[in-house]
């Protein structure tokens, strides 16, 4: 075995190259399919490494860094970019000295997203160059040239990749070994670079557009833009995963493999052109090529037969192009439907969640089964809104507890708006301490100064879980495991003006109807920080609960929690002793009418 | 010659069972034994009880990292039901390895949903493939010394199919790279008696 082989998925290559290419300043903030990258890097200790509190933030400590000569990488999943997108057009515009590499991880088919938007656009709003690799080796080796490209361009890097690019492993073949360029970075005055006065910013201005034109140049003998030739009947161009699809249903066409996707080369797409009797290009999401090609003044077609919306496969480039008389019909092939009639495995809570029981009590006091009964659309007695994280699966059965969902620290806003719009209905928002640090603590400070009455539930799980539990401004432990500062979620509430805010166990289930209760009485802004560990980092798990059946009338509450542990069959619950997690958390035990259920 | 042709492989079950590990220790078996490897994972909401699905192509040209529909070689399934959520990338004659140890939905225990029986199971699989071979996992993971072992048992089992590119021995080397000695050892057994069950079952079957 060549020992310089290894089977890696695309995060792991994209860590690697860029550990490979010298990086020394890596932020992120976790976000799938984006997060592995930043955990492989904080394993490098002679890197500087961390979580940053929002993608705003890490982009801004990447340009930091980037403007001192050192060369900085800045990861995040697509919506990641929104957040940072205010600090990219400034990294744009500015230009850099070190290379200053972003990655945008998009979602095609929102396997665990709240959209599906199209990251390839932000490159030609930006007017920075954009690579899109199309497997592990392809990461690895853009990861080679992208900074390369940053500082002899001096403009911000994009590295865009998919759900597809990001967890596929193959094997690549890592053949640099680490340089770093820059060993002392310093920053050089340089006001009419740095600050972005109007009287500064219109000149830097045009030299983005001479700096296009040199890209537009260069981009035409990038040697990852490469043609394949074969079959001249059809002319392919391709980038990312659809290349991967493409190649496998057209093995006799010709193909223009895109590594750089902005600027595009116009000569090199030309002369393909005319080299094909027809030229198709296959993409995921929006016709970004396709469009961009159309107004070259070249024919081609794409999205007429390929779809818009989710993501593509070997499949659905077969059938779409046989559609459009591409292939022979009979290539479409004889599928199978999927079975149906099998039940769903929505995704739960684990066993001994600290939001078990705070969602329950939610669930209770807002009548929330009544919302599901009627077929009309009701008011909610109870108002939530949701936040991204663990804390959104409430939103499905049996729990039931979410209004809303949309993106990261909305929920806080959102309640505030209802509030003043003059809804008759109590508000709640939950919002998880990771989200809370990332983008909630505006929104509480606008509900104080606007003198909101909604309640704001804080589940303060201690961890970034539904990422695979990262370190945030509030656990006290650094990306790269070292000990720091913990952010005291409790002092900050107070410090910004909210007067009551109160700390309850999530595993007190009295203490969280009485919290709640009282909060939801008062004219003013509440905090609850609902306080309990993740069950996945506590490892101890000791007496699982067991139900008695003597005692037991089968009333079925406890299983209206929606913990994995507690099932039932031929009509009796039980509680499966691998699964419970015991002393920790207990909450069944306080539900059960009968006391039937305890160690 | 034509282009050659890949083997198409999937492992499916669900969170916590061990799926993923599978897949990892069959790709490095692969890059041990030279053997051209794409994959990809699909976690679902893995140690939330979801579903969980990974594919590895071994061989072959340029291939996508995910099984077209319709082109899987060998389903390796886990968790028995997760098969027929995963029926339409079975090729015709693929083979199908089924655990016989069930995990219901929790839609199943709120009475929302029902769940198949083996028999309904199979009787489905059987109009892509008569090719099914079933082993009680658990049992036989137990027997080689420890319950978590019943991913490696179902690991011996792809690997007792005979249509493996890689060496069984390179398989063996990849899974002590992977544990240590008696964990290793207890793995090596649950391998050597998924792969005795399915040989001797396919053999039984012509």
């Amino acid at each position: 075995m060549d020992k310089t082989l290894q089977l890696l998925s695309g995060n792991e290559a994209l860590a690697l190259g860029a550990y490979h290419a010298g990086v020394q300043v890596a932020s992120a903030y976790p976000g799938t399919p984006s997060t592995e990258i930043l955990e492989n890097l904080s394993r490098f200790k002679d890197i500087y490494a961390e979580w940053s509190t929002n993608e705003k933030v890490a982009m801004e400590l990447g340009m930091g860094a980037a403007y001192t000569g050192a060369r900085a990488m800045v990861s995040m999943k697509h919506v990641g970019l929104n957040v940072a997108s205010d600090p990219f057009m400034a990294a744009s515009i500015t230009g850099i000295v070190g290379g200053l590499v972003v990655i945008t991880a998009d979602d095609p088919q929102i396997h665990s997203s709240q959209n599906e938007q199209d990251n390839r656009h932000y490159a030609r709003l930006a007017k920075v160059p954009m690579l899109e690799p199309s497997d592990s080796q392809d990461v690895y080796d853009l990861m080679g040239r992208a900074f390369d490209i940053s500082e002899k361009f001096d403009t911000p890097v994009l590295v865009r990749t998919t759900t597809r690019i990001a967890h596929s492993k193959s094997v690549v073949d890592a053949k640099r070994s680490r340089k770093v360029k820059n060993p002392q970075p310093a920053f050089l005055f340089n006001k009419r670079k740095y600050v972005m006065l109007p009287v500064y910013a219109l000149p830097r201005h045009a030299e983005v557009e001479k700096r296009m034109e040199r890209l537009a140049d260069y981009c035409e003998t990038f040697p990852m833009n490469k043609i394949f030739w074969n079959g001249k009947k059809i002319g392919v161009v391709t980038s990312g995963v659809a290349y991967q699809y493409a190649r496998e249903v057209f093995p006799q066409a010709s193909f223009l493999k895109l590594g750089m996707t902005w600027p595009l080369p116009q000569k090199m797409i030309k002369d393909f052109a005319a080299q094909v009797e027809r030229l198709i290009v296959i993409e995921e999401l929006d016709p970004f090529l396709q469009d961009n090609i159309k107004s070259m003044g070249i024919e081609v077609s794409g999205k007429e037969f390929i779809p818009l919306v989710g993501e593509l496969n070997t499949r659905i480039v077969t059938e779409s192009s046989a559609g459009a008389g591409l292939l022979p019909e009979s290539e479409k092939g004889d599928f199978i439907t999927p079975a149906d009639g099998l039940a769903r495995r929505p995704p739960l809570l684990c066993p001994g969640c600290p939001h078990t029981g705070i969602y329950f009590t939610l669930n209770s006091i807002g009548q929330r089964s009544k919302l599901l009964e009627s077929d009309k659309p009701q008011e909610p007695k109870l108002i939530i809104t949701g936040d991204i994280g663990c804390y959104t699966l409430g939103a499905y059965p049996p729990l039931n507890v979410l209004d809303t969902t949309a993106c990261m620290g909305a929920g806080i806003g959102q309640a505030l708006g209802m509030e003043k719009a003059g809804v008759k209905s109590k508000i709640v928002a939950v919002i998880g301490d990771s989200t809370f640090m990332h983008s909630g603590i505006t929104g509480l400070v606008d509900a104080v100064y606007n003198e909101g009455h909604i309640t704001i539930l804080i589940l303060d799980n201690r961890t970034t879980a539904m990422t695979g539990h990262q370190e945030h401004p509030g656990t006290g432990i650094s990306a790269q495991g070292n000990e720091t500062y913990a952010v005291d979620i409790e002092s900050l509430c107070r410090g910004i003006g909210v007067k009551d805010v109160k700390v309850v166990n999530a595993f007190d289930l009295k203490a969280l109807r009485a919290g709640l209760r009282d909060s939801l009485g008062r004219e003013e802004v509440s905090v609850i920080i609902v306080r309990g560990a993740c069950a996945m980092q506590v490892r101890k798990r000791e007496h699982p609960r067991k139900v008695d059946v003597e005692k037991c009338n089968q009333c079925g509450i406890c299983l209206k929690l929606g913990c994995p542990a507690i099932q039932s069959k031929d009509g009796q619950v039980f509680i499966e002793p691998t699964l419970c997690a015991g002393d920790i958390c207990t909450i069944c035990e306080q539900l059960c009418p009968q006391k039937a259920i305890s160690p | 010659m034509a282009a050659k042709k890949e083997i198409n492989i999937i492992i499916c079950g669900v969170g916590g069972q061990g799926v993923v590990l599978v897949s990892e220790l069959l790709g490095s078996a692969a890059v041990r034994g030279n053997v051209k490897v794409k994959g990809s994972e699909v976690l679902g909401m893995a140690q939330r009880g979801g579903s969980v699905f990974s594919n590895l192509r071994l061989g072959g040209d340029v291939i996508a990292p995910m099984t077209p529909d319709g082109k899987c070689d060998v389903l390796i399934a886990v968790e028995p039901s997760e098969a027929l959520r995963n029926i339409r990338y079975l090729a015709k004659n693929s083979v199908v390895v089924l655990n016989t140890t069930t995990v219901l939905p929790y839609t199943v225990f709120l009475g929302k949903s029902g769940y198949p029986t083996q028999e309904q199971i199979i009787k489905k699989l059987r109009k892509v493939t008569d090719r099914i071979i079933t082993l009680d996992a658990s049992g036989l993971a137990k027997e080689a010394g420890s319950l978590q072992a019943a991913n490696v048992v179902m690991l011996g089992a792809l690997f007792g199919t005979g249509l493996m590119p890689i060496k069984d021995a390179t398989a063996k080397e990849a899974i002590l790279a992977r544990f240590k000695a008696k964990v290793g050892d207890i793995n090596i057994k649950a391998f050597d008696l998924g792969y005795k069950h399915v040989k001797q079952a396919l053999a039984g079957a012509v």
